[in-house]
């Protein structure tokens, strides 16, 4: 059953435990808060919910550039870690994300100020049309330049992520998000798959989804990889680009359970209209 | 059934009284074909057979379903099957085939009925009175969302065949699962963690 964390078998009713991640996070076991539903509520720092500190919309990950931006996917050591939730994912679900102001996403999409040159550049080429929108195909050209290939469908996965919407056009802002989440992503990849074998197992990846803070049990783990899996079950392995697929729907998947889960006990009450309405964005076509 | 006093019914697909759905039993017997199967399905079963096994596999129902003027692309055809087995096999036997078969030619005839322009579209509210018949009372914000998601052209507004099939395995698939976590008459399904995830990472992921 899902909710285990790290063999402390869950309280009763608790639905699925939560790890944690403060900063870092490299190699340390990460503390494990599995909050009681019943008797006091958690402490605010406890709680399986909390925000991280920069996550969540906190504007730090996205509008600063990190400390040696360079080319695209290029392995960083010294990138900060985007962990605790805010992962390399949209912020908070996607929508104007990763700004203060509850305006941001009605002004029009611009560079933010201080952005790196080489973002500004990168968009430039991949704008091939000259549009200052940055399409889906367009995206995929660019991601696809470094002996990987990128499917649409996680192009499409992204572009939702980052506007909350079934555009298939970004902006600037959006394009500077996904830039940045593309290389926190690069260096999660390149740092769960141990064996450095370009794919990522079962065990690699429920630690990676752990860092994002996501229990998930052995079972959708299985179900994870053998949708995932480009050979078809063969490899029992997930690729680069399917990784942040399967790392951007547990989120999404996850982040609109927990919309729901509002009690914190694990288990969330849809209607027909609310289920159908959460589950649909994610079918990619 | 006598006695019973049933709660005021929210839910949107009617009553779902416990064990309405015949044997329980009924998934372990081989599968065969149910008796009464009408002979040119049998048929259809032994003409896709191709390697004669006994089964279906995802390729042979592909290729026997484009012959019918069906282009589903493999991940189509893996969620067509993943709905009729709930299972990630690849095969189906005379029994699952029997009710695709079906479902088919009844998502077939409802689609005919309601193009009424005979445009081969149907557009977004000759959709909702299609799943309303096919049993499924899909709300406008949900319709307008799967026209988006299954209108390939792009152009938005109405669906043609394939698409509409496409459309109605999802439909059906996650309708499906949404009844079996519903409690009785109330509208609400409740999942865990776990079961939400497992019932809807097979349709987001096929």
């Amino acid at each position: 059953m899902s909710g285990y964390n790290n063999n402390n078998p869950p309280p009763h009713g608790y639905g699925y435990g939560y790890a944690y991640t403060a900063g870092s996070g490299a190699g340390a076991a990460p503390p494990t808060y599995a909050a009681s539903p019943y008797g006091a509520p958690p402490p605010p720092t406890a709680s399986p919910y909390a925000p991280a500190p920069s996550a969540y919309g906190a504007p730090q990950p996205y509008s600063q550039p990190p400390s040696r931006p360079g080319d695209k996917p290029h392995k960083h050591e010294s990138a900060p870690s985007y962990h605790g939730g805010g992962g390399g994912g949209g912020g908070g679900g996607g929508g104007g994300g990763g700004y203060g102001s509850p305006f941001a996403a009605l002004v029009p999409s611009t560079f933010p100020p201080g952005t790196d040159p080489s973002v500004v550049a990168c968009f430039q080429i991949a704008d091939q049309d000259g549009s200052g929108l940055i399409d889906d195909k367009e995206l995929q050209r660019a991601l696809s330049s470094y002996n990987q290939s990128f499917s649409l469908r996680t192009v499409h996965l992204l572009m939702y992520t980052f506007t909350g919407t079934n555009t298939r056009k970004i902006g600037p802002k959006e394009f500077t998000q996904v830039f940045y989440s593309l290389q926190n992503w690069r260096a999660i990849f390149e740092r769960f798959d141990r064996d450095r074998s370009g794919r990522i197992d079962a065990s690699e990846l429920q630690e990676a989804l752990l860092s994002l803070g996501y229990t998930v049990s052995p079972v959708v783990l299985d179900l994870l990889v053998s949708k995932f899996d480009k050979t078809g079950g063969k490899s029992k392995a997930i690729e680069y680009d399917n990784f942040i697929e399967c790392c951007l729907t547990v989120k999404g998947l996850t982040e609109k359970f927990k919309e729901k889960d509002t009690n914190y006990s694990g288990s969330a009450n849809f209607t027909y209209e609310s289920f159908m309405l959460t589950v649909l964005p994610f079918l990619i076509a | 059934m006598a006695g019973m006093v049933l709660p005021p019914n929210a839910s949107p697909f009617g009553y779902i009284l416990p064990g309405s759905n015949a044997n329980p039993f009924a998934s372990l017997l081989p599968s065969s074909f149910p008796p009464g199967t009408p002979q040119h399905i049998i048929e259809a079963f032994r003409y896709s057979d191709k390697d004669g096994n006994g089964f279906i596999d995802d390729k042979e129902l592909k290729a026997v379903l484009s012959t019918c003027d069906h282009g589903f692309s493999l991940r189509t055809i893996h969620l067509l099957m993943y709905s009729f087995t709930s299972t990630n096999t690849r095969v189906i036997g005379p029994r699952e085939f029997v009710q695709l078969f079906t479902s088919l030619q009844q998502w077939r005839d409802v689609f005919e009925r309601n193009d009424r322009d005979r445009n081969g579209k149907i557009d977004s509210y000759e959709l909702q009175q299609t799943l309303q018949t096919l049993g499924y009372p899909v709300p406008p914000t949900v319709l307008n969302l799967l026209v988006l998601k299954f209108d390939k052209s792009g152009r938005n507004y109405a669906l043609s065949y394939d698409n509409f099939i496409e459309c109605c395995i999802v439909v059906k698939g996650l309708s499906d699962k949404f009844k079996e976590k519903e409690t009785v008459g109330t509208g609400f399904a409740t999942f865990t963690y776990e079961t939400f995830l497992l019932s809807v990472l097979p349709f987001v992921v096929a």
